[in-house]
């Protein structure tokens, strides 16, 4: 025989609050939830979709290459030969 | 004056925490969230806390409880023995519904094989098992056998999609907690918070 519910629909709100979650927290899954409903994919593990994960991804690059010209400078040069005689020793 | 609206109901979830039963896990919580329930287990316990007595609340607090008797194999490890736990906890929902007639706790019983309860716990002889097959698929019919919704009733479609999502939404939130396993008081209380969001979206 089959049970019939009378009670409220739960909210994730009440379902948080029951469980121990704090607000802050159930904000930041609320964000995972609505990504996942929008299509958006699985965000990571700091809350970024895969989008913003690849954007962050090409900036990290280009720090990269900004990164390579600048160990072109003469300071630069200068730290390297010294650390390469220190090296030979 | 006016009645202040009745809360969601919760449910005391009694089943195992092993990896195996991983699957299940997820998809009790996804079944329960689609219900429009809140669920309760014994992950929520601190092991500070005298761990019979936050049992026996936990049990009062919940107008339903659903215990999954599936797993009676010996454990791998040795000493090999049975887990004891979830029938014991079965004893007790059995004892508050009958010790408070009144306040209408109700009990279910689920095991993955059927005439199996018959044997291994035949004082329960004259009850119904939901016998869910041990997958993802027969325990959401059981579900639906269980209770009804007027109004809102879930089907099982949209609790595999409520189960769906959940996994998808499983990597950032054991990251977050820092875990590899689900069976945490954190990551049960995530997991449920957004399966509960995810039902009020697709159960409509």
């Amino acid at each position: 025989m089959q049970t019939i519910i009378d009670g409220r629909f739960a909210t994730p709100e009440e379902t948080a609050e029951t469980l121990g979650v704090p607000r802050s927290r159930l904000k930041k899954l609320l964000t995972i939830t609505r990504s996942i409903l929008n299509g958006d994919g699985a965000p990571g593990a700091n809350g970024h979709t895969a989008k913003r994960r690849n954007k962050s991804y090409k900036v990290q690059l280009n720090f990269e290459k900004q990164s390579g010209a600048a160990k072109k400078s003469p300071s630069r040069k200068r730290h390297a030969r010294g650390k390469l005689a220190k090296a030979s020793r | 004056m006016a009645s202040s609206p009745k809360p969601a109901d919760r449910v005391f979830l009694n089943i195992p925490y092993d990896e195996k039963f991983e699957s299940l896990f997820l998809a009790f919580i996804s079944g329960i969230c689609a219900f429009g329930f809140v669920p309760r287990a014994t992950l929520e316990i601190a092991t500070s806390s005298r761990r019979l007595d936050r049992i026996l609340d936990l049990i009062r607090e919940c107008r339903y409880s659903i215990h999954d008797l599936s797993r009676v194999e010996l454990d791998g490890k040795s000493p090999r023995t049975p887990r004891f736990n979830m029938p014991f906890e079965l004893g007790l929902s059995v004892a508050h519904e009958k010790s408070r007639p009144g306040k209408n706790h109700r009990w279910f019983v689920c095991e993955s094989r059927r005439f199996r309860l018959a044997k291994s716990l035949s004082d329960l002889n004259g009850t119904d098992p939901f016998i869910h097959d041990g997958t993802v698929a027969g325990l959401f019919r059981e579900l639906c056998s269980m209770f009804r919704r007027p109004g809102r009733q879930p089907t099982v479609q949209q609790m595999w999609r409520i189960y769906r999502k959940l996994r998808k939404a499983l990597p950032p939130v054991l990251a977050q907690a820092g875990s590899d396993s689900l069976f945490t008081a954190r990551v049960f209380g995530d997991v449920s918070a957004m399966a509960a969001d995810f039902a009020n979206k697709i159960v409509s």
